[in-house]
């Protein structure tokens, strides 16, 4: 069986050559993802689209001169052409230009939920994992029940409470949602490292808690962690849409792909590329994120390496 | 036990036995492992046959390709990424490796059976054992349930687990180690086997436990005439129950004898360097004297002979020239290296011996 | 209560003891349910263990799987909560300190753990491993001092200094274990607790890590309570050996006693069932092959643990447990009929 171990990878050098052929590879596990990653082509292809998009939402100028607020009525619901790549909305604003500005909202909306509903379970997920015991049993049964709220329904429900519906709004809503999924893998994962043996040798050393917590079993928890947040921005960014197009996400005028599927729902016989164009660029940036992910899985889980 | 007519016996897959030849005889066979990063040369030319009623001992440490080449036999090798890139693989004279994939699997389990280390990973965990056992006379011998069953209950009996008639509808988990060992030797001997490839049968066993599975392994061999291939590491299972063993290193044997001249008189410096490394528990002794280093990168293994870095008498030649097997006075013996009466003689003079 | 034997037919002269075991116990509940969990039942895995370590010896704990060596180990170094008993270290009771206390004591006890793949933090360097000891005990060393002593103790355990920013899975397995030897070393220990640490390794690899705990021992004058499964590593590096079956020490003695003398038949069959290495030896000839498997710690035996599988055992061992005490033997054995030096 021992065999197998050196056929997967994990090479015993004799002393003197070890020297020679590992000379240039002192590099982390960190190091050797990245290597592992960039070579790549769906990495790379799914990196890049995420780049354009995130500069898309930073600065839409750099895509497009013209003002996604500036309709004239006069020019409404026009097919594609030179002027307007992606033809005019039933208002007459430009549509490439509102796919642009579009991409702001939906990113934002996105890295903010992940962001927070992380925070919320590397936390939840340390100290329910890491301590066990009654406070482990508390926090993951309430994880449980909340995991039971389906989140476009949860999201209806709560969002229908609001009479001003911005971000801020939706991305709380998808946060409180959100963050049970997470903080379960957290905490499966801190429980899975906490049983190795250089967590006893720390704790054999007097190190404290916190210290066991940051600087042994987080960096060894995260690579399941950091994979499914990145599906995350693409599956919260899908959401948002949802809850938009049900009316119960973003309200005009803010500019949004949801919105604008949203609207573009009653003309879709007359007018297809209403929906086409948010539609494509939504799936695009969802996918990317969702590929990217899975990228990420593969170079960082050592045992598919 | 439904015995198989003497007549079938001399027919594999069909095709006739060659008369005289060994049950099984390895010949120069070479395993790589294509991956990513580079190309893993797993066996490298290892040779060795086996006989009826014989143990042959597989002896070596982990990256030997101890376990690879006993895969390669059984033809169960993952492809890709491994492939058998040459060499020879006989049954009672009848090439293996050319055999369409239909034919070798009547050979595989029926004529030749192999058992793991893991016991509780090789069993399936949703079936009862008496299920899995009886599978194998479902498969083979189109038996029925009932038949399969009572076969297995048999079979439980013979390897002496207790109340098997109670014990046949329990599942993997229900039974210790040891009990578990036993349900794989019962279904490898299922289908009375010629050959019984057994790769690291005690490893994950307590030391008592090991004693029973050994005295087990080496009672029905004697009830069965079946040839038997004890892959291991551990150089006093070998010493107990092998008659010849192969010393491996690096994909490739370095020593074969029978197994009081290895020990006694050990012809490899590798060997040496093994017996020299163990403890005893009936002998006192002052300080161990281990081998320098550790075991090659099997992607970059060293030019010459293979221990080289590691061999207190390396030479100049030893870096250049891969050692041919030389014979020795003894039956069946042989060295690969280069300065093997150089290196007994000075082992004989510094008494250093078992 | 054991009083620890006048080491007799030994002239090694033992240090003075430099910790102390009493009674120690560790019993993990078996609990069921959910939110409201209740107990139903317990496992024995340490029952009531005691010995002493001796200044500058080793002393081995053997035995099967499931016998109670690691969780004794484990408890010894509060890696467990102890059920009952005390661990006394420099005249205190390691199982009653505070958390302050124990981090200083943490500093004088140190461990090296089975499996040198697990035992290190696959993202850490092997430098930031060894002086993660001095981040957490500054008082120790000086902060521009560290680096010339991790280097230091990297050439002191065998391994090339230059290798000091590489990560564990650029290393092979008994580099590794020289690493996490190392890191032990890094807050000068004076006891040592090494749960199989050479169990992993292959042969020729084990007795370079065996000659090199020796060599430490040597030089540095430390305690060692060495924990392995094999008999025969055990013999070779340990003073005194303590033999345990099902939570219990069966028999506890110098290496001679025991291995030579040996009175509890549970030692005598794990002695008999361990292959000679000489393929003359006959030894199975005399093995005494032992009936089924050990029972389960969480319902063992009355009275004495191995009567089950004992061809000894009489009425009397079902009843009262046998006391680990001198029996007209030379060493203490927990057994009412031992085997005695015709």
């Amino acid at each position: 069986m021992s065999d197998r171990v050196a056929i997967t990878g994990d090479i015993e050098l004799p002393d003197e050559h070890v020297d020679e052929a590992t000379e240039d590879r002192v590099a982390s596990l960190w190091g050797d993802a990245w290597r592992a990653l960039i070579r790549k082509p769906i990495f790379v292809i799914s990196a890049l689209l995420i780049l354009i998009m995130m500069v898309m939402a930073v600065f839409p100028g750099l895509f497009t001169s013209k003002d996604p607020r500036s309709c004239p009525l006069s020019e409404a619901l026009q097919t594609p052409s030179a002027e307007h790549w992606f033809g005019t909305d039933v208002q007459g604003c430009d549509y490439y230009a509102r796919t642009i500005y579009g991409a702001r909202v939906s990113i934002t909306i996105g890295l903010i939920v992940t962001t927070f509903a992380l925070t919320i379970a590397l936390v939840g997920g340390s100290i329910s994992g890491y301590y066990g015991g009654i406070v482990d049993t508390l926090i993951a049964r309430v994880t449980d029940m909340w995991f039971a709220i389906p989140t476009i329904l949860g999201g209806i429900v709560i969002l229908a409470l609001f009479q001003n519906r911005g971000v801020a709004q939706v991305s709380l809503v998808l946060i409180v949602l959100g963050w049970p999924t997470m903080l379960r893998l957290v905490r499966s994962s801190v429980i899975s490292v906490k049983e190795t043996e250089y967590v006893d040798s720390a704790r054999a050393l007097g190190a404290t808690d916190f210290r066991i917590i940051t600087r042994h079993i987080l960096p060894n928890s995260l690579a399941p962690v950091i994979v499914y947040a990145t599906i995350t921005v693409g599956v919260v960014i899908a959401a948002e849409a949802a809850l938009s197009f049900l009316n119960v996400g973003l309200q005009l005028p803010a500019i949004s792909w949801g919105l604008m599927i949203s609207t573009a729902q009653n003309r879709i016989l007359t007018s297809p590329h209403l929906l086409f164009f948010p539609g494509a660029v939504l799936s695009i940036t969802v996918f990317s994120f969702i590929l990217m992910g899975d990228a990420l899985r593969d170079a960082l889980d050592p045992k598919l390496r | 036990m439904t015995q198989v007519p003497l007549q079938t016996r001399d027919l594999v897959a069909g095709k006739p036995a060659v008369p005289g030849a060994p049950l099984l005889s390895v010949e120069n066979i070479h395993v790589e492992f294509r991956l990513d990063f580079g190309t893993v040369k797993a066996v490298n030319g290892l040779t060795y046959h086996v006989n009826e009623r014989e143990t042959v001992a597989i002896l070596g440490e982990s990256g030997s390709g101890k376990s690879v080449s006993a895969q390669a036999v059984m033809g169960i090798i993952d492809s890709p990424p491994g492939f058998v890139t040459d060499g020879s693989v006989k049954f009672r004279g009848v090439e293996l490796l050319t055999m369409a994939e239909k034919e070798r699997r009547q050979v595989r389990g029926e004529r030749i059976a192999m058992i793991f280390q893991d016991a509780l990973t090789a069993l399936n965990p949703v079936f009862t054992v008496g299920w899995q056992i009886g599978e194998m006379f479902r498969e083979h011998h189109g038996s029925t349930k009932k038949e399969g069953l009572d076969a297995a209950v048999e079979l439980m009996d013979r390897v002496k687990i207790p109340l098997a008639r109670d014990r046949v509808n329990s599942y993997p988990h229900e039974f210790s180690g040891g009990m578990r060992q036993r349900v794989m030797i019962a279904m490898a001997l299922a289908l009375d086997p010629d050959v019984l490839i057994a790769d690291e049968p005690t490893t994950a066993l307590d030391v008592t436990v090991q004693a029973q599975i050994m005295q087990l392994l080496s009672d029905l061999q004697e009830e069965t005439g079946m040839g038997l291939i004890l892959i291991t590491h551990d150089l006093g299972v070998v010493a107990e129950v092998a008659d010849r063993v192969v010393v491996m290193y690096a994909g490739d044997s370095v020593e074969k004898g029978e197994i009081s001249d290895v020990y006694h008189n050990p012809a490899h410096p590798y060997t040496m360097g093994l017996m020299d490394s163990m403890p005893r528990h009936d002998v006192q002794k002052d300080r161990l004297n281990p081998i320098k280093g550790s075991p090659p990168d099997l992607m970059a293994i060293p030019a010459g002979c293979a221990f080289n870095p590691r061999c207190p008498y390396a030479q100049d030649i030893c870096r250049v020239e891969k050692p041919h097997l030389h014979e020795l006075g003894e039956a069946g013996r042989v060295s690969a290296c280069h300065f093997v009466e150089e290196v007994r003689d000075a082992r004989n003079r510094s008494g250093s011996r078992l | 209560m054991l009083e620890t034997a006048p080491e007799a037919g030994s002239d090694k002269k033992l240090g003075e003891p430099i910790l102390t075991v009493n009674n120690l116990v560790k019993h993990y509940p078996i609990t069921q349910g959910i939110l409201f969990k209740r107990q139903i039942g317990t496992v024995k895995a340490s029952d009531d263990v005691s010995f002493e370590l001796h200044r500058g010896e080793t002393l081995g704990l053997v035995g099967e799987s499931g016998c109670g060596k690691t969780t004794t180990a484990r408890t010894i170094l509060r890696l467990e909560t102890p059920t009952s008993g005390s661990v006394i270290f420099r005249g205190k009771d390691i199982f009653k300190m505070s958390q302050k206390e124990l981090r200083e004591v943490r500093r004088e006890i140190q461990v090296i753990f089975q499996d040198p793949y697990a035992s290190l933090n696959p993202r850490m360097t092997v430098g930031d491993i060894v002086a993660e000891a001095w981040r957490i005990h500054p008082e120790v060393l000086a902060k521009e001092k560290q680096q010339a002593r991790t280097l230091e103790l990297l050439e002191m355990v065998g391994l090339n200094p230059d290798h000091i920013n590489r990560y564990p899975h650029q290393f092979s397995g008994g580099q590794r274990q020289r690493i996490g030897i190392a890191r032990a070393l890094a807050l000068n220990p004076s006891v040592i607790v090494a749960d199989e640490p050479v169990s992993a390794l292959d042969v020729s690899v084990q007795a370079q890590v065996v000659n090199l705990l020796e060599d430490l021992q040597a030089e540095l004058g430390l305690s060692y309570i060495f924990i392995a499964h094999d008999l025969s590593v055990i013999r070779h590096i340990c003073d005194r050996v303590a033999v345990m079956y099902l939570g219990k020490i069966v028999e506890i003695g110098d290496e001679i006693q025991v291995y030579e003398h040996t009175a509890h038949p549970y030692t005598k069959a794990l002695l008999s069932a361990v292959p000679a290495l000489d393929p003359n030896a006959k030894q199975v000839e005399h093995r005494i092959l032992l009936e089924g498997d050990v029972p389960s710690p969480a319902d063992p035996p009355s009275g004495c643990r191995f009567r089950t599988r004992c061809w000894k055992a009489q009425e009397i061992c079902a009843g009262e447990i046998p006391e680990l005490i001198l029996r007209d033997t030379d060493h203490p054995v927990a057994c009412y009929f031992p085997e005695r030096p015709a």
